[in-house]
């Protein structure tokens, strides 16, 4: 009954209001036309001078070599041998990721490199990213109406559930395609986007016994064996239509995604052979996907809803373990309002078998992925409440989330002398009935967080935060039953010394009575803190502890010191770092703990 | 003032409170209670001995507290005296089993005894690494599909459970060597007979059975016996490789556990500590990747005898010996022949069978 109650209670909240978060596609296009509009009103001398300018500019121009920008950046851990917390450092003590960027401007042209350099990957990386190599390189031609890109590109169509090429150095993942991109723009009515090219895996892939194995490619040959092949249309419906006159912005959109897997199906067609020699699946070189999206925007309103589909492809049937087809698709459907100090975002996501991979079979890396399914829930930056993190079920999961934003505005009888912030956030999903071993929709993860945040005086500020976390232990398979719930409740404060030096303490305490994925490990309660001293604009240097003190009673304590001048950032840090699982598209992977000091350099200039 | 923003802050946390469970859910889903016979061969050679194990509710059943009944190839219906079985005459034998107390009786399960072809052609096994971790909610799925290879391709598969980070791990923890050797990231993962290019994160039979048949299908380039015995906790192997083609070899013995009962995610019986837990390394008695044997010739025999103190906390009649055979191929070493035993059985040299 309360689970019912719970149910109706948030749906009828969700179906109510819902959120934007379509992740904005990295805006490429930029106007680098050199027409200058001038106003009627504008006098003679005004002209002149212009025209001087003008010509002054055009003198310049001539001059002009373009610009070149671009970027260092160096995460390198030395790890320590630690018998207390059980942890062995690696061969030669280190881990290093490495990343240097250049990109050359010249009035409409551009072209860049990114290589990268793993002399041995940090722990928890992938160690496929191994040795030296250039996966990045293009030269593009940016004009008003169009764009022409060569190389390698990242892109995204809608919400990135049908496709979404992407870097994130963090986690160690890009699948940026390496081929062509054209994209161009009617008028401003209609705007469109055709690629073609090979994503990235890792650093190569090479063909054994049929599969595409993962290896060290060479220098230039970062590319898997796929192709793809896609095209995204935009219509400004409100601009034809002339509503955007009046405050109303529509846009309907569409894409379409097709893969062309090099070998592997065929391979896979030979032996999905029954007894009697009849072909049990038949499995196509190509699958194409597609999408047809609505955009609608009036005032602090906001309407978005997503359709996905995708043709007939291999799933592995969670009651019989036996592989079939079957066709995938999802749906998304989010409201949001803004207006008057309050925000309110809702979002309603289902998916069913839609995982679009780069190749079947054979490996199912993280990056083994051509669209993006993120976990539809906050991303939490306290270090307790990120301990056991939420995972989507890939193979097909229902639900929704609620975010709410008010600012008691001061002055205001609830907003006092200085005003208030509160922001709460409900999110819960089930794992759909058809990707799961058990005949119902099985509870999956819910996450409710509120956070409010005061200024009491000038100089002093709190947050005090809450995030009571549940989820899945067997990640939604439908095969334990078992959930682990974390009740996070963190106080947060900040006090302005002066106007350049700042202090910053947190406290956090994690209660619960299970471990960390079905494990005894990391069970029962835990307690951290943090102490932080910012002075402004360079320094920033901090201590910090977990304590785990309902189960392995051992300290993971941190300190590091930040430094940023100009174009430069270093940090340095030393400590002991708790072990963690990650889990993406079906494979786990234990992420160590170590002990050891990290040096993060960042250069951009 | 002060009062409103904590009447606020009161009702929003009892709200949010009352709506969400503080506490996990302890119970897992409810596995199907029955009594199961299984046997480790489907189909064997004659002369091979097949062991049966005997689960009531997820718990493992002493020998002694249950009956198996077999009908033979004539009609003749019997009974074993242990969980061993061995035969010289071919055909199929079915069995059943029937627990004392309760009359509960099992399906029946077949075993199909074979005589070896007259060219007596040594036939090939191929070893499975099974990377997995009882913290691995993916990884049961990936041992019911080496289960299901073994079904496919009986007795024709040696699979070997590589753990992380519980409590399977060998005392000299041979596993982050593989590991690392395999450059393994993400679990489940399955390797076939050591070759790096076989290496599949994830879970596909398609390309498993790819593997395994591509290995299979090769000519057997030596044949293995293996003759093992007990003595209180001392336990001694005869190792003897006969070989058929020319080249340099490695070889590998290892001691492993079968059926340890334990806690593993991702599955009901796990959930309740009931998991269990195969093929798993308790000790290498040669090197983790095998010890060298040098140029070997057509016709060359290799025999050796291992030995080994049991620990106190191994179950003896659960523990098993394999001998994995490697042959250089470039600078590595990749797994040519395969073989095992329980302790206290013994291996012939496998033939290709009629």
């Amino acid at each position: 009954m309360k689970r019912i109650l719970r149910t109706v209670s948030s749906f009828l909240v969700i179906s109510l209001f819902s959120i934007s978060a379509f992740a904005e596609v990295e805006n490429t296009s930029v106007n680098t036309s050199d027409e200058t509009e001038i106003s009627s009103d504008e006098t003679e001398a005004t002209r002149k001078d212009k025209k001087k300018k003008d010509k002054k500019k055009k003198e310049k121009k001539q001059l002009n070599l373009g610009t070149l920008s671009g970027s260092f950046e160096t995460n390198t851990i030395g790890y320590v041998d630690d018998k207390a917390a059980g942890v062995s450092a690696p061969k030669n003590n280190y881990g290093s990721n490495n990343y240097l960027k250049l990109d050359y401007r010249i009035s409409k042209f551009s072209a860049g490199v990114q290589a990268e350099y793993y002399p041995q990957v940090v722990q928890g990386y992938e160690k496929l990213l191994n040795g030296f190599a250039l996966p990045t390189k293009y030269v593009a031609w940016t004009d008003k109406y169009f764009s022409v890109t060569v190389g390698d590109f990242y892109e995204q169509f809608g919400s990135g559930l049908l496709f979404r090429a992407w870097e994130d150095r963090m986690l160690g993942h890009n699948n940026s395609i390496g081929g062509a991109r054209v994209t161009f723009n009617i008028l401003d009515y209609v705007q469109g986007k055709l690629i073609y090219g090979v994503p990235r895996y890792y650093m190569g892939t090479t063909r054994g016994n049929g599969v595409q194995v993962p290896t060290r490619g060479d220098f230039f040959n970062t590319y898997s064996t796929t192709q793809i092949l896609g095209g995204d249309l935009s219509f400004d419906i409100s601009k034809m239509s002339g509503i955007d006159q009046l405050g109303h912005r529509l846009t309907l959109e569409g894409s379409v995604l097709t893969r062309f897997e090099k070998g592997i199906p065929s391979d896979i067609n030979a032996l999905l052979l029954d007894d009697a020699g009849n072909k049990t699946l038949d499995l196509n070189k190509n699958n194409t996907s597609y999408s047809a999206r609505v955009n609608y925007e009036y005032g602090g309103f906001g309407f978005k809803a997503e359709y996905v589909g995708k043709e007939k492809d291999i799933f592995q049937n969670p009651k019989t373990h036996e592989w079939e087809l079957r066709a995938g698709n999802a749906q998304i459907v989010e409201l949001n309002y803004s207006g008057y100090g309050l925000s309110v975002m809702g979002a309603f996501r289902r998916i069913d078998n839609m995982q679009n991979r780069i190749f079947r079979g054979g490996s199912f890396y993280p990056a083994n992925t051509l669209n993006y399914i993120p976990a539809m829930s906050p991303q939490h930056s306290y270090s307790l409440a990120t301990i056991n993190p939420f995972s989507p079920h890939i193979e097909g999961e229902i639900g929704g989330q609620l975010d709410v934003f008010y600012n008691f505005k001061r002055g205001t009888v609830l907003g006092g002398k200085r005003g208030w912030k509160i922001h709460g956030n409900y999110s819960q999903f089930f794992s759909l009935e058809k990707s799961n071993a058990q005949a119902f929709s099985p509870f999956l993860y819910r996450d409710i967080t509120v956070d409010a945040e005061k200024y009491w005086t000038k100089k002093f500020k709190t947050v005090l935060f809450m995030s009571i976390q549940e989820l899945a232990v067997d990640g939604g398979k439908g095969t334990d039953g078992r959930t682990e719930a974390k009740n996070v409740f963190v106080l947060d404060m900040t006090y302005k010394f002066t106007r350049k030096f700042s202090m910053r303490g947190e406290f956090q305490y994690l209660y619960s009575q299970e471990g960390v994925r079905g494990q005894e490990k990391g069970k029962g309660d835990w307690v951290a803190g943090l102490l932080e001293f910012n002075i402004a604009p360079n320094w920033s240097i901090y201590v910090s502890d977990m304590y785990n003190h309902g189960g392995d009673k051992l300290h993971y304590y941190n300190a590091g010191a930040s430094f940023t001048y100009s174009v430069l950032r270093v940090s340095a840090s030393y400590g002991r770092n708790r072990e963690g699982y990650v889990c993406s598209g079906g494979v786990c992977r234990y992420q160590p703990a170590y002990t050891g000091g990290n040096i993060l350099l960042s250069v951009i200039f | 003032m002060k009062k409103n923003i904590l009447n606020i802050l009161t009702i929003i946390i009892l709200v949010s409170s009352s709506l969400s469970s503080c506490v996990g859910k302890h119970e897992g889903y409810a596995s199907e209670a029955l009594f199961e016979l299984s046997v480790d061969k489907d189909i064997m050679q004659t002369g091979v001995t097949a062991t049966f194990t005997l689960m009531n509710n997820d718990i493992l059943v002493k020998i002694e507290d249950a009956k198996i009944q077999y009908t033979d190839p004539t009609g003749a219906k019997k009974e074993l005296e242990s969980n061993k079985f061995s035969s010289d005459v071919p055909g199929k034998y079915v069995f059943k089993a029937v627990l004392s107390a309760d009359k509960l009786e099992s399906e029946a399960v077949e075993v199909v005894v074979k005589s070896p072809k007259p060219e007596k052609l040594y036939m090939n096994k191929a070893n499975i690494l099974y990377f997995t971790g009882d913290w691995c909610p993916n990884c049961p799925a990936a041992a019911h599909l080496v289960k299901d290879l073994q079904h496919e391709f009986p007795n024709q598969i040696v699979p070997m459970a590589i753990h992380q980070n519980d409590d399977y791990v060998t005392k000299e923890n041979h596993e982050t060597k593989i590991d690392n050797y395999f450059s393994i990231s993400g679990r489940p993962s399955l390797v076939v007979n050591f070759n790096k290019l076989t290496k599949n994160e994830g879970k596909s039979p398609v390309i498993m059975k790819k593997y395994i048949s591509d290995a299979l299908k090769a000519s057997a380039t030596c044949g293995i016996s293996i003759n093992t015995s007990i003595s209180d906790k001392s336990i001694s192997a005869d190792v003897n490789v006969k070989f058929v083609q020319d080249d340099s070899y490695k070889i590998t013995v290892a001691v492993l556990e079968d059926y340890i009962i334990g806690n593993q995610v991702g599955d009901p019986k796990g959930a309740a500590g009931h998991y269990p837990h195969m093929w798993v390394p308790r000790a290498f008695l040669t090197d983790t990747f095998g010890d060298d044997l040098e140029a070997k010739k057509s016709g060359d025999d290799f025999v050796k005898t291992y030995k080994l103190t049991a620990n106190d906390a191994w179950e003896l009649s659960r523990l098993k010996v394999i001998v994995l055979v490697s042959v250089k191929n470039g600078s590595d070493y990749i797994v040519t022949n395969a073989n095992d035993c329980y302790v206290g059985d013994n291996a012939p040299f496998l033939y290709e069978l009629e």
